[in-house]
């Protein structure tokens, strides 16, 4: 036997598989052309219709009838693995099949690549077609975009995307029909299987570890889910949208997810050499196959019924599990055969799902949760701290190095995880509530053997304390820059405004616009201030707060201490806002004094020291007093602060609910204010 | 030549095959007989390259089969079924096995489908049964294999189909020394066509042989004897079945015409008639005599 017979016998094994397909593979092309080729061309006319007049619209049902036919040509894949495949689960094609003269690796390949190419060519033609289209729109329109979306680089993307993405889908398709003897199984689980991995990583990721306390993997779950399934692939692409519609191809995704598809091809090629012949009608030709996907199962239904309370959702637990697995037993086994067996294997199944749920609760996943890094093992941290009086709080994730800063931060975690053990043992829920109505901190530890880990945490004052020191450090400077051009950047997208930096007074009664031109200049004014303020007049200002500057969401308090933003407005003569109050004010009782508390801070008018939500505090009304127009109130508002620390107790201001500090030195006028309210 | 050597064939627990030897020399018609569950389907799926062996050798020309694409070149599998086919119009059916079978003759596959005038451009799940199975002959003697292995490859053929199948193999047989391998519940099809037959049941040879040795090594004895003999008085002999009605006794026994009437003549029958038996018969009682038999059911 030469090669060149051993070649022709796998070519025309391949070309037969071909031949046999050429419709449905018309069929394919049609589906994909009416997918990017036709809305590229519906671009096109839009274009043009719209240099003639511009009162031309797209169609944007060109889009739906796209969105669908891709799904249905993508999802061809699992048709496509079953047709080619068909002898693996329909016995009377098994003689016939197996004894034609190829070997079986021969069968195997010339197999796969008559399904690849089936399921592939009319993709890459459409592709070519999508290309020439885009190449006409780039010549012919100088703004080749749909709405605002750059076509060219949204397409190579879609396009490389979309071959790999449909690639996998295939692979994953043929190793699970390798795995299964009969058609129903084939056809359920070639399906089951691309929804459940990516369900499980999820189960697993966002809920199962997400139920430890602090313990936060969706940054590293997500690649994960991106690069193991066609399904999660597609979700990582949308959700990659920034704004518009934008697909972003991360090459860190593509080297994993074709390694992940070539493993899946390798687990096929191998379990398809292994399996023989006789198998085929067997429902399950590797039973762990069927024991792997049916303990995923049960792990995902599960982690969901226990996401509220373990204990009191484990009757429901056990028996809606119980009708899923045995379902799925009585399926498999076609009948109730040695359904004794079926039983005691649901009985090891949730025995284990219950058991590795418990381990992780009562050992707080295996110490991940109370896990606190040593400084010297710590190379450098990321955090999205925003400072102690929360102005730059956003996710702009900011690295630091410096041993003190990253002691500082362990000491922050530390002072978390003893109070969350101290509250575990006395009641579980304590824990939790405590923190309620904060925010979070991300902490990303970057060791220095090279591994990282990440927890996410709601601080109290306590804690946060600790990291006060990170507000005068060069690298929260960084923070603050990074943040406000982010959050202006972000803000500008999905504003419908011109222009969004306000400069507004006190009671913010009055603003003034400030032009987008000079906004890199501002921020970097405003951080070099942050960064150039003394420590004492950051932490506990004893100049007058002047005006709020409003960007995006983020506001800053100012005072004088920020000279070189000042010095900004005095050159591009922009002008704050006088402060104007008006009798009407004190008459709406919107000023209340209240009395010195044993509390330290005080952040923008929050209950806490550190929120992004509106919480405003009211403490208990009989406390209260509110302020007439009087002078001695008037030098009140004047010195009253947003963001102040101090050991001292201290009055609290109120103005329309949000709380300000009167600074100690001050709180002889408030005394007085406060018992004149009072008579 | 097929070569098989303690072949063993499981199918879980339970061995189809268990330890087969067989020689079939080339240009042999051999006829593989057996119960339902003997192992005749599994065997000729080994020798087609369908299954591989769990133990034992199953060779062509000293050569494995299984994964073996020369060997497999030379050996075309008929089974039972036809539904494979369904999808397929004649014509397709010749260009894919064409492909595969570098011998494959246009012409042979011509003049038979004109003989038996079977459509070429119809699809085969049109057709009749039996149309269907002339069809799979007509590819498998048109791939011009040295090998044709047929399972039950005679079902639902008319009488007159079946002879002109049975043409179309001897003259293959006669003008290539093919060998053909017939699996067949039918005996009269195997009688008239192979000269050599192999009898399976459970997994085992029971007996391999040139039909004439097969049908001259055991008889039907018509006799009556002044003395009622019982079945243990002819224990010198291999007796496969024993009746008597009342002065007749039947026998079926093994053994030569004359070795017979040697060994009956002691026990002066006054009368006594020694029959061939047919093919079917013995294969009933070989059967019968490894206690597969329909009295459980008579009862």
């Amino acid at each position: 036997m030469t090669a060149k017979a051993l070649t022709s016998n796998f070519f025309t094994n391949f070309k037969y598989k071909v031949k046999s397909s050429i419709r449905f593979m018309i069929v394919l092309l049609v589906l994909h052309i009416c997918a990017a080729p036709l809305n590229l061309f519906n671009v096109i006319i839009f274009l043009s219709k719209s240099q003639k007049h511009s009162g031309a619209n797209y169609n944007e049902l060109y889009l739906v009838i796209g969105v669908i036919s891709t799904a249905i040509a993508v999802g061809a894949g699992l048709v496509i693995a079953l047709n080619v495949f068909n002898y693996l689960y329909k016995k009377s094609l098994v003689d016939m099949t197996f004894s034609l003269p190829l070997t079986t690796r021969q069968r195997f390949f010339s197999d796969f690549l008559a399904g690849a190419f089936i399921y592939l060519a009319p993709y890459l033609i459409s592709c070519v077609i999508s290309l020439i289209l885009n190449a006409i729109g780039s010549a012919l329109f100088a703004k080749w975009q749909y709405y605002s979306m750059d076509i060219t680089s949204n397409l190579l993307t879609l396009i490389v995307s979309g071959f790999f993405i449909m690639l996998m889908l295939y692979v994953l398709s043929v190793l699970a029909i390798t795995c299964c003897g009969s058609i129903f199984e084939a056809v359920s689980y070639a399906g089951l299987v691309q929804i459940l991995i990516p369900s499980t990583i999820a189960v697993f990721g966002y809920i199962f570890m997400g139920n430890l306390y602090g313990i936060d993997l969706s940054p590293k779950i997500m690649p994960v889910i991106k690069a193991t399934s066609p399904i999660g692939a597609v979700i990582g692409l949308i959700s990659n949208v920034n704004g518009t519609i934008n697909f972003y191809l991360d090459p860190y995704w593509l080297v994993p997810f074709v390694i992940l598809t070539l493993v899946y091809f390798v687990a096929a090629y191998v379990l398809y050499m292994k399996r023989k012949a006789e198998q085929v009608s067997k429902p399950f030709v590797y039973k762990l196959f069927y024991y792997i996907i049916l303990t995923s199962i049960t792990f995902c239904i599960g982690t969901i019924f226990t996401l509220e309370s373990f204990e009191s959702n484990l009757v429901p637990l056990i028996i809606i599990t119980a009708i899923v697995y045995l379902l799925f037993e009585v399926i498999t086994n076609r009948g109730f055969k040695k359904f004794y067996m079926s039983a005691i294997r649901y009985a090891a199944t949730i025995g284990a799902v219950v058991g590795i749920t418990l381990l992780f609760k009562n050992t707080d996943g295996f110490g991940a949760v109370t896990k606190i890094p040593s400084a010297q093992s710590v190379a450098s941290v990321e955090t999205d701290y925003g400072g102690i009086f929360g102005i730059f709080d956003n996710d702009t994730m900011q690295t630091y190095s410096d041993p003190k800063t990253i002691e500082a931060i362990i000491k922050a975690h530390s002072s978390v995880i003893q109070r969350y053990e101290k509250e575990k043992n006395t009641d579980g829920s304590i824990a939790y509530d405590a923190y309620s109505n904060l925010s979070n901190i991300k902490i990303k530890y970057n060791l220095k053997n090279g591994s990282s880990f990440s927890r996410t945490y709601t601080f109290n004052l306590e804690d946060a304390l600790f990291l006060k020191s990170i507000d005068r450090t060069p690298e929260f400077k960084e923070k603050c820059l990074q943040t406000l051009k982010s959050s202006y950047e972000a803000y500008k997208k999905i504003s419908d405004e011109k222009e969004f930096i306000y400069l507004n007074n006190i009671l913010n009664t009055n603003s003034t616009q400030i032009n987008s031109k000079y906004a890199d200049e501002l921020f970097e004014a405003i951080a070099e201030d942050i960064a150039q303020i003394p420590e004492s007049e950051y932490f506990a200002p004893s100049k007058d707060l002047i005006g709020y500057l409003n960007i995006a969401s983020i506001r800053i308090p100012l005072n004088e201490n920020f000279s070189n933003t000042l010095l900004l407005f005095k050159k591009y003569n922009i002008k704050i806002p006088v402060l104007d109050i008006n009798v009407d004010l004190f008459e709406n009782k919107d000023f209340s004094l209240a009395l010195p508390e044993d509390f330290k801070i005080s952040a923008d008018g929050k209950n806490y020291w550190y929120s992004t939500t509106n919480y405003y505090f009211y403490p208990d009304g009989t406390l209260m007093a509110y302020l007439s127009n009087t002078p001695e109130a008037m030098e009140l508002i004047r010195h009253a602060q947003p963001s102040f620390l101090t050991d001292e107790p201290c009055y609290s201001l109120y103005i329309y609910g949000e709380r300000y500090i009167i600074p100690p030195k001050y709180s002889s006028i408030a005394e007085k204010v406060y018992n004149d309210a009072k008579q | 030549m097929i070569e098989l050597k303690g072949l063993v064939k499981k199918f879980d627990d339970f061995a189809a095959l268990d330890g087969i030897d067989l020689d079939v020399p080339d240009g042999t018609a051999f006829g593989l007989l057996g119960s339902n569950g003997a192992g005749k389907s599994s065997l000729l799926r080994i020798l087609s390259g369908v299954y591989k062996q769990d133990g034992g050798s199953a060779k062509i020309d000293g050569e494995d089969i299984f994964d073996n694409v020369a060997v497999k070149e030379r050996v075309f599998f008929i089974n039972d079924e036809t539904i494979q086919y369904s999808r397929f119009t004649l014509e397709e059916l010749k260009d894919f096995y064409k492909g595969f079978y570098p011998k494959f003759s246009e012409e042979i596959f011509t003049r038979l489908c004109d003989t038996v005038k079977l459509p070429l451009k119809k699809r085969i799940d049109t057709f009749s049964k039996g149309m269907k199975r002339q069809a799979v002959v007509i590819i498998g003697i048109s791939c011009q294999t040295d090998y044709l292995l047929l399972d039950e490859a005679f079902d639902g053929l008319d009488p007159t189909m079946r002879i002109i199948v049975k043409r179309m193999l001897v003259d293959a047989m006669l003008d290539r020394n093919l060998t053909v391998i017939i699996s067949s519940h039918n005996l009269k099809e195997i009688n008239e066509l192979c000269d050599t037959a192999a009898l399976l049941h459970r997994g085992k040879v029971v007996f391999c042989r040139d039909l004439d040795s097969i049908k001259g090594n055991i008889h039907k004895i018509q006799a009556a004897f002044a003395t009622n003999y019982d079945r243990e008085d002819f224990s010198d002999m291999e007796v496969l079945h024993f009746e008597r009605s009342a002065s007749i006794t039947y026998l079926i026994a093994k053994g030569g015409e004359d070795e017979l009437k040697e060994k009956l003549k002691e026990k002066r029958p006054l009368v006594l008639d020694i029959i061939p038996l047919t093919l079917e018969e013995i294969f009933i009682y070989e059967m019968e005599g490894l206690g597969y038999d329909c009295q459980g059911i008579d009862k």
